[in-house]
């Protein structure tokens, strides 16, 4: 009992700190792909190549001043942050990461938990995170921020439509809502090739729930300063960030999850080759993970943003109707063929 | 695992549901894709609505259930669904003017009218306790849009609010029942709950069931929870008050029955001071109430009350002779009531100002006819002899008396009197009174007449002939004993 | 049953905790310099006029509203996805259901979309 809890605990701790150290990095990537992009060199001066940046950067939000607007509703205007933040971390539990490994006289998955009801937590989790963007944004007491944030909610729950309906093409196909019946139902055969439709909705769906460009309209710089966290500052305002990137990292390990074979190594069968295919798996996952990362940066400097009645377009008329067309598609292909 | 099969069978119990919902659908497409005046839309949903009833009628009423025991064909359903369908009907015929005149005739109100009819159908002939929710749910928000139909219109946007607020309230309330009824039955089938006889848990069971009453009351307009009644019906678009006051009024209290016979019979005898006093407090508020009102439609609003009191009579006394009266009473009711709430839309005029006795003064020398009908529809609301009032109340009230419920029967007979005194007032006003200022009303339109005759034609031949009728409703009632 | 779930109770815990000590420990090294600008709601630069929390638009109130209808509708369909093939063993009614459902739900959208709720200008 006390080893299965300290190896739950073990896994927790590697996840979060993976999660911190990644978003960190993530950020310094951003702006070294930001500077390459831009044909400059982008953050070089805090250690070789700027590595040591995200360090500076940490300490620095941690020693700034943290300001509550006088007139804000401070409970909301305090729990804002963490009702991002937490979500955006809790979510990743149910992403299986590897095959696991056989150690200490028992099978140790590489996935915090290994639930039933995967894709519905992960759904049910992230909506908890609109509460953050809106609430931050109304209790702030400020129009830019008011706007943003109800702008970014009905966004988020827009796309969520979309989101949510492209996945029931991959369910349909394998009976399942456990994250890792879905990995191994892909050995062989990635989903995104059994479901392309559903790949861009969903790309372009998770593009639009993690308010990147070309949807970052909640913070759309030219017209709402920052968006709903405009009056937020030193650590409160790293946590947003924190929970932003945390999201991408949890959007981009969904996407290879559910369309790109998970941690699965294609034409290699790692469940058999012991503590080695375990660490292809990992490095596997990684890697798909980091290409979808990368994925990111690349969007943002490449695509402009879109107008509100666009996004709300693409959205309603195009994504939600492809959505159910993909879904009858599918049913009637597995009924009929 | 699933332990019952779906077959074609069970489809074809729901037929007349089936019809409806389509029918509905087709409306709001018609609405979409059809410009000009609406006279498609009005004379689609009337079709439909004949089609649902005599598909209804058509089916066997042996008592088969479908969908694994969700629901059931039985005579009782069918009494009230074809009241719920002949109401849905008349309303259709009656709202094409008055929705014209004031310029808001579009598709949606008929389709909100057969949505709302699909979930009283299911709630009559549900046998879960889930079904007859997700029915009264349907019903209550398609309700909550038509009572706000003149979107634009004060009244009816505060009787649309005050109405979605404690029509919440109420739906919670008769969730938390179900709930808890299923927390002591552990079902929330009411064949299963009948069998199974007495529950786990006593103290669930009595929370869950007075809970449901308390959902039940709210929509039928007992007295502590009426208060939402007067205004909802004042501010809700006249055609619609007259299809909530009698429609509604029949599923709401033929899922009562439903669920208080069919499911706890054992618990009626207990219940029955309860009942008794509901009835009396209900029908003595609201006939008092209804006696100080200057505006007609708050006046049916209360006598929509104070009938409500004379209904549970039936309740309270607990026999198939008191259900099979109510059953009779609500298919009567229909009749007199949108009978006349069709008279007070055609006078009503078009900014609603003449809704008070004043302006029915005279009329009876300009529009005999009418003021005949309203006349009519006014006795047999009081329940004078020769309408179907009278047979009605004789019928409830006799039964009672043969149970020993004198006084409260007393109280019910002083109660009629008493309103005898603003119904008839209606009659003074027209009749007695010289005619103030000459307005033109233009004349009724066929569809609104024959709707009118129907509703007269019924009034009386309930009245003189209630013979077939009361069987019917005995028999219709024995479904659920 | 509930040992998969425990993990979770665990990462609940962590997570909380990892958030408060933060803030807590925040809280002891951030300096304090306020005036009274420094309190005002940022509107760049120019003063702020009035309060923020007035009224804004309907139409987020009418895609809210619109969600929630979908979103149900779309969190039904997950167990039907689930047992999709299972139950097709016995026969294509699952399949026949859910295009009635979804029949359903596109006479809604169609409605919802001709009536102009989702247009945006």
């Amino acid at each position: 009992m006390l080893t299965d809890i300290a190896i739950i605990i073990t896994k927790i701790m590697i996840v979060i700190g993976g999660t911190f150290t990644a978003v960190a990095y993530l950020i310094l990537a951003e702006r070294k792909v930001a500077g390459f992009v831009q044909e400059r060199y982008g953050p070089n001066r805090v250690g070789i190549w700027g590595l040591l940046q995200p360090i500076a950067d940490g300490v620095k939000t941690m020693l700034k001043e943290d300001i509550t607007p006088a007139k804000a509703n401070r409970i909301i205007y305090h729990l804002a942050p963490a009702m991002v933040l937490a979500p955006a971390l809790v979510t990743f539990a149910v992403v299986p990461f590897g095959s696991g490994i056989d150690a200490f006289g028992r099978h140790i998955a590489f996935q915090i938990a290994d639930i039933n009801i995967g894709i519905l937590f992960i759904f049910a989790i992230t909506s908890i995170g609109v509460y953050g963007v809106v609430l931050g944004g109304w209790s702030s007491n400020n129009k830019y921020s008011l706007l943003g944030g109800v702008r970014s909610s009905a966004q988020m729950i827009s796309y969520e439509l979309a989101l949510g309906l492209s996945v029931v093409g991959i369910l349909l196909l394998t009976g399942s809502l456990r994250l890792n019946d879905i990995v191994e139902a892909q050995i062989g055969m990635w989903n995104v090739f059994r479901q392309p439709v559903a790949f861009m909705i969903f790309l372009v769906a998770v593009f639009a729930e993690t308010n990147r460009l070309p949807f970052d309209l909640a913070e759309s710089e030219q017209e709402l300063i920052a968006g709903y966290h405009i009056e937020y500052s030193g650590f409160k305002y790293s946590m947003f960030m924190l929970g932003e990137y945390s999201n991408i990292i949890t959007a981009s390990a969904l996407i290879v999850t559910l369309f790109f074979g998970g941690w699965t190594v294609p034409f290699i069968d790692v469940t058999k080759l012991g503590h080695l295919g375990a660490f292809l798996s990992v490095v596997s996952f990684a890697v798909k993970t980091g290409f979808f990362l990368f994925l990111y940066l690349w969007v943002r400097w490449t695509l402009p943003r879109f107008r509100y009645d666009q996004l709300m377009h693409l959205g309603w008329k195009i994504l939600l109707p492809l959505a159910l067309l993909n879904l009858l598609f599918t049913a009637a292909w597995i009924t009929y063929v | 695992m699933i332990d019952f099969q779906i077959v074609p069978a069970d489809f074809y119990l729901l037929l007349p549901e089936m019809v409806l919902s389509v029918g509905a659908m087709l409306l709001l497409f018609l609405e979409l894709f059809l410009k000009g005046n609406k006279t498609v839309q009005q004379w689609t949903a009337f079709a439909i609505f004949v089609v649902a009833l005599s598909l209804l009628l058509s089916q066997e009423s042996s008592g088969a259930t479908g969908f694994g025991m969700m629901v059931r064909s039985d005579l009782f359903g069918q009494f009230i669904s074809a009241v719920v369908l002949i109401g849905g009907g008349l309303t259709v015929l009656l709202g094409k003017e008055y929705l014209v005149s004031r310029e808001w005739h579009r598709g949606e109100y008929y389709s909100l009218l057969l949505f709302a009819s699909v979930g009283m159908l299911f709630m009559v002939r549900g046998l879960d306790l889930l079904v007859i929710f997700l029915g009264l749910e349907l019903l209550s928000i398609s309700l909550y849009i038509l009572v706000g139909y003149f979107r634009d219109r004060l009244f009816s946007n505060e009787a649309a609010l005050k109405y979605l607020l404690l029509g919440a309230f109420a739906s919670g309330f008769l969730l938390y029942g179900i709930a808890y009824t299923y927390g002591s039955y552990g079902t929330t089938n009411l064949n299963e709950i009948r069998t199974m006889g007495s529950p786990e848990s006593m103290t669930f069971h009595w929370i869950g069931l007075s809970l449901i009453l308390v959902g039940f009351s709210f929509k039928v307009a007992l007295v502590p929870f009426h208060m939402w009644l007067p205004d909802v019906y004042q501010g809700a678009p006249t055609p619609v008050t007259g299809f909530m006051a009698t429609t509604t009024k029949a599923a709401a209290f033929a899922a009562m029955l439903r669920i208080l016979f069919y499911g706890f019979p054992a618990d009626i005898a207990e219940w029955m001071p309860l009942f008794w006093f509901l009835s009396a407090v209900t029908m003595t508020v609201g006939n008092v109430i209804a006696l100080q009102q200057s505006n007609l439609k708050r006046m049916l609003a209360y006598s929509a009350i104070a009938h409500a009191g004379y209904l549970m009579i039936g309740v309270t006394v607990g026999t198939e002779t008191g259900a099979a009266g109510m059953l009779f009473y609500l298919l009567g009711y229909l009749f007199m009531n949108i009978g006349a709430f069709a008279v007070v839309q055609y006078f009503e005029g078009k900014d609603e100002t003449r809704l008070d006795f004043e302006s029915y003064a005279g009329l009876a020398k300009k529009h005999p006819l009418i003021s005949l009908a309203m006349t009519l529809f006014m006795f047999a609301l009081a329940g004078f002899p020769l309408t179907v009032g009278f047979t009605g109340k004789f019928y409830i009230f006799t039964t009672a008396i043969n149970q020993g419920f004198v006084w409260l029967i007393v109280i019910a007979v002083l109660n009629s009197l008493i309103s005898v005194y603003y119904y008839l007032r209606v009659v003074i006003y027209m009749y007695m009174k010289p005619l103030e200022e000459e307005i033109e009303f233009s004349p009724m339109e066929l569809p609104a007449k024959v709707a009118l005759t129907v509703c007269v034609y019924a009034v009386l031949h309930l009245g003189v002939l209630p013979g077939n009728f009361i069987t019917l409703a005995r028999e219709a009632v024995s479904a659920i004993f | 049953m509930l040992g998969e779930y425990l993990p979770l109770f665990f990462l609940g815990v962590i997570v909380f905790g990892l958030i408060a000590v933060m803030l807590f420990l925040v809280r002891l090294l951030q300096p304090k310099r306020r005036s009274e600008t420094d309190l005002e709601p940022y509107e760049s630069g120019t003063t702020p006029t009035s309060f923020a929390r007035t009224r804004f638009s309907v139409k987020f109130f009418i895609i809210a509203i619109i969600f929630i209808i979908f979103d149900i509708e779309v969190v039904f369909m997950y167990p039907w996805a689930v047992v999709f093939k299972e139950l097709l063993n016995i026969g294509t009614f699952i399949f026949i259901e859910m295009l009635t459902f979804l029949g359903i739900l596109v006479v809604g959208l169609i409605y919802v979309w001709k009536m102009g709720a989702l247009e945006w200008d």
